[in-house]
């Protein structure tokens, strides 16, 4: 077997200490950016919402500014982002290269994206129905966190899961310029020494990553949805 | 007891500024079922939604026992809201909550903790003001009362998407009643229902109006709604209301136009007028003849109306169509008829009808 292996993939084989190094490092930066940017752009995702015209905490000089910063961050390209926030990585975690430094672009790249999505995803929820919830006498905190939040747990899990795997597809790039991850891996020696095979071997192990993903987030949510 | 004075509400848009109230007073009494109509854009729910703040009116105040309310704070608002349950035409149910879950929905706050909050609260004088706190054994039992009471005890597991328009409303009505208010604003909550489904709610509401004592205020843009259930009834037109009165008053003595037609719309002595127009042989008349509309209530009955006229001043009276209806439990009925004969008879029996108290409206001569 693992003779046939090393026939069929000559290269690989004798990179798999650090193959799975590079498979943990996108890990920990999907794990860790991601969790963050869920969090942050839930955070903002609901401030956008609730500050808007005619929302329960209007409050147009915050959802402007918000607004703003966002679409910023959203237009620059992600390899650009990445340069432009060296100084900013290096302040907040020391250093701007490897799976740490990385960290810093990814969550500025991938907070806009997820908050807009929470934005477009609270949108759905009636007005109607956070008109009942004010004609219950209920406080805006708990209009977001009991009617927006909770009615729209399956749209959550939804961008939650797409910006997961859009997520992977930075962390491939930002391997590249930072270092670290299957993308750095992948350039190394599948692009940069023509190891075909490496190449397969990355695509396949993205590959699972994201059916696990798409798994984990359709379970959830076809049990939310009623 | 309701009260608005000189209730305005503007709405303001670039240039434009659009009257939505005009300076509406009103009177709600407390127990009663009190009906708004108005067609499209009148301001009915406007109106509504100034009775619970939703809309801050521009100018006027709102009273609800007493208490004064466009100049409370939002804490004390709320704490009013929660003794007015509100019910939509489009329902508004939470679709992530179950039937119970979102009767006891309104029921589920947040502890306090602190002595002070309490302390604050039995000072207040009116009990508007006492914001209740449910434990979870009370929210069952009251979720279970409320899910009875609507009919709806086999389907609290089931999801809003599972029900029917009917059911839905159901579920509303109850979640508006878990924090026992003492008012439900209605809008337009039977427009979205078929007509046996909007009777078994409204038979619903009068239930609840009768077991619980609650005040209801309700609009609609039906007649059947008003005549089915309210005592009182206002109606609206251009955000102001141009007449109100007990039902029976606004059946039988319509004053304004709005008002005619609405109740036109509604009977279906209205298709008199069509074969009028249409110049139907049904109301063919011979000249002399009239055609009059005849309108009374409770001691006199029609039959012997007609047949006393008849008699009286030797008429031939033709019935051409007539209805009956019960109003707050009597009798209101309406007949269309030809009479016949000699002139200054059909004059002389007019004034005769008009002097018993019955309205004559002469359609055709
Ligand atoms: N938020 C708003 N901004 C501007 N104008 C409004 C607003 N809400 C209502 N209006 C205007 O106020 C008027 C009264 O509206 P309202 O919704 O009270 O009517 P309604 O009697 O309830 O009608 P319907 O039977 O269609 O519900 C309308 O002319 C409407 O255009
Ligand atoms: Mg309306």
């Amino acid at each position: 077997m693992m003779e046939w292996l090393s026939d069929v993939m000559p290269n690989i084989m004798d990179k798999l200490p650090s193959l799975q190094i590079s498979f943990i490092e996108t890990l920990y930066m999907l794990a860790i950016a991601g969790s963050l940017s869920v969090l942050i752009g839930l955070i903002f995702g609901v401030i956008l919402t609730v500050t808007k015209k005619n929302h329960i905490l209007q409050n147009i000089v915050l959802y402007t500014i918000l607004d703003k910063i966002l679409n910023l961050f959203r237009s620059i390209p992600f390899i650009i982002l990445v340069s432009l926030l060296i100084y900013v990585s290096q302040a907040i975690v020391g250093t701007f290269i490897g799976p740490k430094g990385a960290l810093v672009p990814l969550v500025f790249a991938t907070v806009p994206f997820y908050a807009r999505q929470i934005e477009s995803v609270l949108a759905e929820v009636s007005d109607g129905l956070i008109e009942a919830s004010l004609a219950m006498g209920i406080t805006p905190i708990q209009i977001i966190i009991r009617v927006y939040l909770k009615e729209s747990i399956p749209g959550i899990i939804r961008s939650t899961m797409t910006t997961f795997i859009s997520l992977i597809g930075l962390i491939a790039m930002v391997g590249v310029v930072a270092g670290g991850g299957l993308g750095d891996f992948a350039i190394r020696y599948g692009f940069q020494r023509s190891q075909v095979d490496v190449i397969y071997v990355v695509v396949i192990i993205i590959l699972c990553l994201v059916t696990i993903i798409q798994w984990i987030g359709n379970y959830f949510i076809k049990k939310y949805t009623h | 007891m309701i009260v608005l004075k000189e209730v305005r509400k503007e709405y303001t848009s670039k240039k434009k500024t659009i009257e939505a109230l005009k300076d509406v007073s009103l009177e709600i009494q407390e127990g009663k079922i009190f009906g708004i109509i108005g067609s499209s854009g009148a301001g009915k729910s406007t109106l509504l939604r100034c009775i619970n703040m939703l809309e801050k009116p521009t100018k006027g105040q709102i009273y609800i026992e007493g208490e004064e309310l466009s100049g409370l704070k939002m804490k004390k608002l709320r704490l009013i809201r929660q003794k007015m349950g509100m019910i939509f035409q489009h329902f508004h149910l939470m679709n992530a909550r179950t039937v119970e879950q979102n009767i006891a929905f309104p029921m589920k706050r947040k502890r306090k903790f602190s002595l002070f909050n309490k302390q604050k609260n039995q000072q207040e004088t009116s009990d508007m003001y006492i914001e209740k706190r449910y434990t979870k054994k009370e929210i069952q039992a009251k979720t279970d009362s409320l899910l009875e009471l609507v009919g709806l005890s086999d389907k609290k597991g089931m999801y809003p998407s599972q029900l029917s328009g009917g059911q839905k409303q159901r579920v509303a009505i109850a979640r508006a009643l878990a924090n026992d208010p003492k008012v439900l604003l209605c809008d337009e909550a039977t427009s979205a229902l078929d007509p046996q489904t909007t009777i078994s709610i409204l038979k619903l509401l009068k239930e609840v109006n009768q077991k619980l004592g609650i005040t209801i205020i309700l609009i609609t843009h039906e007649m059947e709604v008003i005549k089915e259930i309210c005592d009182r009834v206002a109606i609206m037109e251009g955000g102001e209301i141009v007449e109100q009165g007990s039902v029976l008053e606004i059946f039988t003595h319509p004053c304004k136009q709005v008002t005619k037609d609405f109740l036109c719309a509604t009977s279906n002595i209205s298709k008199i007028y069509e074969l009028l127009e249409q110049n139907s042989p049904i109301v063919h008349l011979e000249p002399g003849d009239r055609l009059v509309k005849l309108q009374y209530s409770t001691m006199n009955t029609g039959t012997s109306i007609i047949s006393n006229i008849s008699k009286l001043f030797s008429l031939e009276v033709n019935i051409i169509c007539g209805t009956i209806e019960i109003l707050q439990n009597q009798p209101v009925g309406s007949l269309v008829v030809i009479f016949k004969g000699n002139k200054e008879k059909i004059e002389e029996a007019i004034k005769a009808l008009k002097e018993s108290q019955v309205e004559v409206e002469v359609m055709k001569q």
